[in-house]
């Protein structure tokens, strides 16, 4: 009975946990703009972090080491350094966009300016990394981030043509008005917002955190394998929705506000209480997830004691780290850049810097001196060869694509 | 430890530092290994870890810079890494573990300023969160 | 990282108005900001009617119309700082400032009426927008 409490706790925390400010948008945005037609891209990122998550878990499980612990060992200290450089600018952006959806969130309720809630929002993230266990964390914001499943409730009370958004996810076409690089520069977007970076490099370190072994092996696939899946299922929700009330009036989504309108319009006021909920919780574990990231990320490459499991004072420079990474992206919002654009680079930057997450992560799952016999089988081999190819391929578009489209004008 | 054959790149270097408690102490740097002239294979004496044993690692201009800024910082004065005797090393598997606590080996000037001048001047840096 | 950063210059420099040669080009220019400036005025009606009909809280209604707003105004400004090509061009630009600046009083006539509390008024506001949003929709069909 504790098991399948454990279990479906994992789950919901998991689909709680999927969507952070980067799915919000890109998804809404999307759905404005193309409808259903980009529905694929979504499944296959789930497919892609399923696979990559359940590996880098696999690893920490086996090894008792985080993604990036073993990624200079594999890599080289020249190599893995370039990575974390790069790794954790594209992390920073999404810091920053994290921070900025819970000030925006936050905003949706009260009406004041979000910049004076940026101050605030980082010292509560501050204050959790600080002082709140690390399993307790995790938990209350997957849980909270569930109220997002009032997007699938007003979908359903919006009464759409379900036959009609099949037929666009099914038959995908640009439609007209749109050009084909544009198209495809959302597609990666979309890709981005599905397999960001840091929730491996999380998804790694929190494993060492929360001390799985090889026995919570199943727990940790039934979380990603049932989990995740939801959660994009939940970000299909969310372009239902836009692509329901926006497409057919040619609005296009600027504002979290936006995100909201069609799920207030089906299910007013109480709809609306449960997003911005929802939007609090997800934004605000994200930005707890990012935060941690760079810190473990840094932490790990320099072989410091990290962690939320020890005094702080024993981990002060990785403490250090959380601390400047929060000042740095809260500076970045601070210089009121429109936060939805900053959530489209990095999605857009993420893409970018997939393969220096993903190639480690494979290398490492195969290696037998590691993984002993928990290396990858011959399926996840193929499958996550064919990723890397699909990845690498969307890395090298991405930045051509936003310069072409002048980042999707 | 029993004397055991290591390749060095794939066995130790890089790797993480683990204390006698399970704390993390260092990733290891780089290697002191002596060649004997008797022609008997060489064997490693101490693992080097801190910026003067990284920065020549990484190279060229990064690396002297690397070195250089950490010096600035005022981890240390001199341009000597810190040394732990293999001797101590009592396990290296997906980490090298010695039989001593971070305390006793004492190679964190930067952990100790960063616990000094900002950690330890916060509310609660003593207390685990969990 | 020099790359990544001559990437951002690009990505910034061509986010920028460019000049418009052709009366061609101005058109193209005239018909997005009508695209733009009618999606903000569709969003603010939307919000505007499920407010007037209990849906939406004030704070969220005035921060939707807020945004709109600002948008609607920002395409505004951007379009007039176009310098049109030729004599037609002048007068298509005369046209479409018009309805834009309908548009945009329309707008800050929600805004201020919803933070003046009056959320049941709004639906009426935004029905008499129905003409303006109409125009602003052929514009944008027109030169596309």
């Amino acid at each position: 009975m504790k098991k399948v409490l454990q279990v479906t706790l994992g789950i919901l925390t998991a689909i709680g946990g999927f969507v952070d400010i980067g799915d919000l948008v890109a998804n809404a945005l999307v759905g404005a703009r193309f409808g259903m037609s980009l529905a694929w891209v979504v499944i296959v990122g789930v497919i892609g972090i399923c696979l990559y998550a359940e590996m880098s878990g696999r690893v920490a499980a086996v090894t008792g080491r985080a993604v990036f612990d073993l990624v200079r060992e594999r890599m080289g200290p020249r190599t893995a350094l370039l990575n974390l450089v790069a790794s954790n600018l594209v992390n920073l952006l999404t810091l920053a966009a994290e921070v900025a959806g819970v000030a925006l969130a936050l905003q949706l309720a009260t009406s004041v300016s979000y910049l004076l809630f940026v101050p605030l929002v980082a010292f509560l993230v501050w204050f959790v990394i600080w002082r709140m266990p690390f399993e307790q964390m995790e938990r209350m914001f997957g849980l909270a981030g569930l109220a997002l499943l009032v997007f699938a409730v007003g979908l359903w009370q919006l009464g759409p043509d379900w036959g009609s958004l099949a037929h666009q996810a099914v038959h995908p076409s640009v439609r007209s008005g749109e050009g084909h690089p544009t198209y495809w520069y959302y597609a990666i977007a979309l890709f981005g917002a599905a397999m960001t970076p840091y929730e491996v490099f999380f998804f790694s370190s929190g494993a060492v955190e929360e001390k799985w072994t090889k026995k919570d092996l199943n727990l940790e696939r039934a979380n990603v394998y049932i989990g995740f899946p939801l959660g994009g299922l939940l970000s299909l929700a969310i372009a239902a929705t836009t692509a329901v009330v926006f497409l057919p009036r040619g609005i296009a989504v600027d504002h979290l506000s936006q995100v909201a309108l069609p799920t207030v319009m089906a299910l007013g006021k109480v709809g609306l209480a449960f997003l911005i909920v929802g939007f609090v919780a997800a934004t605000f574990g994200a930005a707890l997830e990012t935060t941690l990231s760079s810190g473990y990320a840094v932490s790990q490459y320099l072989g410091w004691q990290w962690g939320k499991l020890v005094r702080p004072r024993d981990a002060a420079r990785f403490h250090a780290v959380v601390l400047v990474s929060l000042i740095l992206g809260v500076m970045l919002i601070l210089t009121t850049l429109d936060p939805i654009k900053v959530t489209e680079y990095s999605l857009v930057f993420s893409a970018v810097a997939l393969p220096l997450t993903y190639f480690p992560i494979l290398v490492v799952a195969n290696d037998p001196g590691y993984m002993k016999d928990k290396v990858n089988s011959g399926l996840s081999n193929a499958l996550a060869t064919g990723y890397l190819i699909v990845i690498t391929v969307v890395a090298l578009a991405a930045i051509p694509l936003m310069i072409a489209t002048k980042a999707g004008a | 430890m029993a004397a055991r054959v290591l390749d060095l790149t794939l066995h130790l270097l890089d790797r993480q530092v683990v204390d006698q408690d399970g704390g993390l102490v260092c990733n290891v740097d780089d290697v002191d290994f002596l060649v004997p002239d008797d022609g008997s294979p060489p064997y490693v004496v101490e693992l080097l870890t801190g910026p003067a044993a990284l920065g020549p690692r990484l190279g060229g201009l990064l690396g002297r810079w690397w070195v250089s800024a950490y010096q600035l910082l005022g981890q240390r004065h001199d341009r000597e890494p810190d040394r732990i005797p293999y001797q101590l090393v009592t396990d290296v598997g997906s980490a090298v573990t010695v039989a001593r606590t971070r305390a006793e080996l004492g190679i964190h000037p930067g952990e100790d300023r960063a616990r000094e001048y900002l950690v330890d001047r916060l509310p609660g840096a003593g207390h685990e969160s969990g | 990282m020099r790359v990544l950063l001559a990437v951002l210059v690009v990505v910034g420099v061509s986010g920028c108005v460019g000049p418009s040669r052709t009366d061609g080009d101005f058109e193209l220019k005239a018909g997005n900001t009508a695209k733009a400036v009618a999606s903000a005025l569709s969003t603010a009606r939307l919000a505007a009617d499920a407010a007037g009909h209990g849906k939406a809280t004030a704070n969220y209604v005035s921060v939707i119309l807020g945004e709109a707003e600002d948008d609607a105004s920002a395409a505004q400004a951007t379009f007039d700082s176009y310098q049109p090509p030729s004599a037609a061009a002048d007068k298509l630009r005369v046209d479409v400032d018009d309805t834009l600046s309908k548009a945009i009083d329309g707008l800050t006539a929600l805004r201020i009426t919803a933070r003046r509390g009056q959320i049941d008024r709004l639906p009426r506001i935004s029905a008499q927008l129905g003409p303006v949003a109409t125009t602003l929709e052929q514009i944008a069909e027109k030169y596309r």
